[in-house]
């Protein structure tokens, strides 16, 4: 039980949320274990992005119990720990009003870091991302595949230990596809947790550990509890046992 | 016909027009301005007569030619008014000149009208017999008439000149009390002047020497004696 | 006709020659409307992200009632103030009427649901995500709510410039609660209104030609904040 308890970033039971008098979700367990990418599946509708939300604290959800890295919280608590912590990004990606340094500094200044030290960073980040040629640009005036690089960028220099992602290859073509697998799985190899929602049979399944399956608000059977989920990688560090 | 403000806020005017009128082939429109503003009017010729309460003014129109057949109608004073504990001391004076003297000393508020009327040109003449200038965040001008004057001077609980009549209408509003009150400088003589048909040939001649002759009648000085507000006498009438 | 050019003339004339009396007019304008908008201005702006961003029991009445209020004349706003003030009212004791105070109050009491209106619509023509980007990103409440007003900074200048003009012109209020007293409560609308009154054009062209300029000045920001706002969408 405890070496479940450390490697479990987040678990939430008992999720029911009703939005606008509809049952968007009706989960009664859902955890999210450290260092695994986690395929998240599921049509238009299903509650996929509410579910990131409310992991990321954007959306609260007062009467779910939640335990997060083992303490036990209740919805007003998990979403205040959550937050800042985890890090959500939209299908298109908002870029603030300013270059893209700025919006890479974004993080960095809610932190209270001073500019020379973010300098570096930012620079590491932005060569990690190979956005450096557009440090200055604005970030309005960057394409789609740019400002969701912007976005991941945002996020990585955070360190996250979860990264949210709500189906952000969506409108991407192939080429951009391939290059944001493979930061998402730096994002692992840095230490981080991802959760990739898509509605897509994508190719993402190459680098996924785990999948979940979301429909009309439930996870569908196939969720790591029963004993029929099959890890999709031979290789992967965590073993159900 | 052109007035002061002050005398038609009293209800004096129209009191003696509606029976003018009952009693001649004449309609009287009244207009109310400042005394300083009645007379250029009057100079003008936009009005055929004007029944106004500043004496030199009067002399000098009546000097140039600008205006004729001046008579001295009634009279009635001006008074001071102020905050009832009287925290300028200007009351117990002996004398316009003292307490004028003391309301400046004091720095208390003082309300002027400050728009050439018959009670602001008196108010002026009174500061100048006192030697002093007034001016500084106590002394405030309004620029409006009698009535609104003193409602700003009943809010801010301010000293103001006033004339008898506007102050008997209004005091029962009001907090302000008599400060001072008598003596000769402060004797307010109302007169009619007619506009002067050689510079003006279209004003109404035979109506303004009607009018004339009427209020300096026996009937028109009785109705004069009866214009009370409770129970107070508003204007004396002359002769 | 003549009469009018002459008026003109001498406007002109005051307005060169730094005359003291038109000069203290303009000053208690800009002193009374800079200090009643700097007020109304964090007010509105709170009071717009709220009805914004949260959902509470009544929220809906709220915002008809803000719009409502817009439309209350200057007149009603400047009794309704006169009568709280008043030696007789229940705030009687403040000694607030026939001052600059009073005038403050009124004009904040005009501003504000002409501001929250504007800003709110400007908050919600805005990009929701922007908040959650910035919380995601672990700015505090605060921070998030600062950066959201960034974002839509032109959208909420061109309120506070609406805002002004509205009441730097308005006339109905600033007569009644402040008395009209020169060097202390006349500004540009007040001595205009009486120096009409008393048939001296002079001074109220001048101060008309002030407040007509300082119109246009408003509109070109007024367009140049609206235009900007659109440009980034």
């Amino acid at each position: 039980m405890s070496t479940e308890a450390s490697t479990n970033l987040i678990e939430v039971r008992d999720l029911n949320l009703t939005l606008a008098k509809r049952r968007v979700l009706n989960i009664e367990s859902v955890v999210i274990r450290r260092g695994e990418i986690i395929m998240l599946a599921g049509n238009n509708g299903s509650g996929k992005t509410t579910l990131l939300k409310i992991i990321a604290g954007l959306i609260r959800a007062p009467e779910a119990h939640f335990r997060c890295l083992g303490s036990p919280m209740n919805g007003e608590q998990a979403a205040a720990f959550c937050r800042g912590r985890h890090v959500y990004l939209h299908q298109t990606p908002y870029m603030f009003d300013g270059s893209v340094e700025d919006n890479v500094a974004y993080g960095l200044k809610q932190r209270g870091r001073d500019f020379a030290q973010r300098r570096i960073e930012i620079r590491d980040a932005l060569a990690w991302a190979e956005l450096e040629h557009l440090v200055h640009r604005h970030a309005h005036e960057l394409s789609t595949g740019e400002k969701q690089r912007v976005a991941l960028t945002r996020a990585r220099i955070l360190a996250p230990s979860l990264l949210l992602l709500d189906e952000i290859t969506a409108n991407m073509d192939s080429i951009s596809r391939r290059r944001t697998y493979e930061m998402v799985a730096d994002f692992k190899r840095a230490g981080s947790t991802v959760v990739f929602a898509t509605h897509d049979h994508e190719p993402l399944e190459a680098i996924a550990d785990v999948r979940l399956e979301l429909s009309k608000g439930k996870l569908a059977p196939t969720d790591r509890r029963a004993a029929a989920v099959i890890p999709l990688r031979r290789d992967s560090s965590i073993h159900e046992s | 016909m052109v007035t002061t403000t002050t005398t038609e806020n009293s209800g004096l005017i129209h009191y003696l027009i509606d029976a003018f009128e009952s009693h001649h082939d004449f309609e009287v429109s009244v207009i109310a301005t400042g005394s300083g503003r009645a007379l250029r009017h009057l100079a003008n010729g936009d009005v055929d007569i004007a029944l106004t309460h500043a004496p030199s003014l009067e002399s000098e129109l009546l000097a140039s030619g600008q205006a004729i057949n001046h008579q001295a109608v009634m009279y009635n004073d001006f008074i001071v008014v102020g905050p009832a504990r009287d925290p300028a001391r200007a009351g117990i004076n002996n004398g316009i000149v003292g307490v004028f003297r003391a309301l400046a000393a004091s720095e208390h508020l003082f309300i002027s009208r400050a728009d050439e009327s018959g009670t602001h040109l008196r108010e002026s003449a009174l500061w100048a017999m006192a030697g002093q200038k007034p001016q500084g965040r106590w002394y405030r001008q309004s620029g409006q008439g009698m009535g609104k004057t003193l409602q700003i001077a009943d809010e801010l609980d301010a000293y103001v000149l006033v004339d008898r009549g506007t102050w008997l209408a209004y005091s029962k509003k009001l907090r302000l009390r008599l400060i001072y009150q008598g003596g000769d400088h402060l004797f307010n003589r109302y007169s009619v002047l007619s506009a002067n048909p050689a510079l003006h040939p279209d004003t109404n001649q035979l109506g303004a020497r009607s009018f004339t002759t009427w209020l300096t009648s026996s009937p028109a000085k009785q109705l004069m004696r009866n214009f009370a507000i409770d129970g107070h006498q508003l204007f004396t009438p002359l002769l | 006709m003549s009469e009018l050019g002459q008026a003109s003339a001498e406007a002109v004339e005051l307005l060169l020659s730094g005359d003291a009396v038109l000069w203290s007019i303009i000053s208690v304008s800009f002193s009374v409307s800079l200090r009643a908008i700097a007020i109304a201005t964090p007010i509105a702006l709170f009071a717009a992200f709220t009805l914004a961003y949260t959902s509470f029991p009544g929220r809906r009445m709220l915002v008809t009632a803000t719009n409502t209020l817009m439309a209350v004349p200057a007149v009603v706003i400047g009794l309704s103030v006169y009568l709280l003030l008043s030696r007789g009212g229940p705030f009687g004791d403040l000694r607030l009427l026939f001052t600059q105070s009073a005038m403050i109050i009124g004009q904040i009491l005009l501003c504000l649901p002409l501001l929250i209106a504007m800003a709110h619509a400007a908050f919600q023509s805005g990009d929701q995500r922007a908040w959650e980007t910035a919380l995601t990103l672990g700015a505090t409440r605060w921070r998030a709510m600062r950066t959201v007003m960034y974002e839509i900074r032109f959208g909420l200048l061109a309120a506070v410039i609406a805002a002004f003009g509205r009441i730097i012109a308005e006339v109905g209020c600033s007569m009644m609660v402040g008395g009209n007293i020169l060097y202390h409560t006349r500004n540009i609308p007040t001595a205009i209104a009486l120096e009409t009154s008393k048939g001296a054009f002079s001074q109220g062209i001048a101060l008309g030609m002030v407040l007509l300029g300082f119109a246009l000045l408003l509109n070109v920001a007024l367009g140049y904040a609206q235009g900007s706002g659109e440009i980034d969408r």
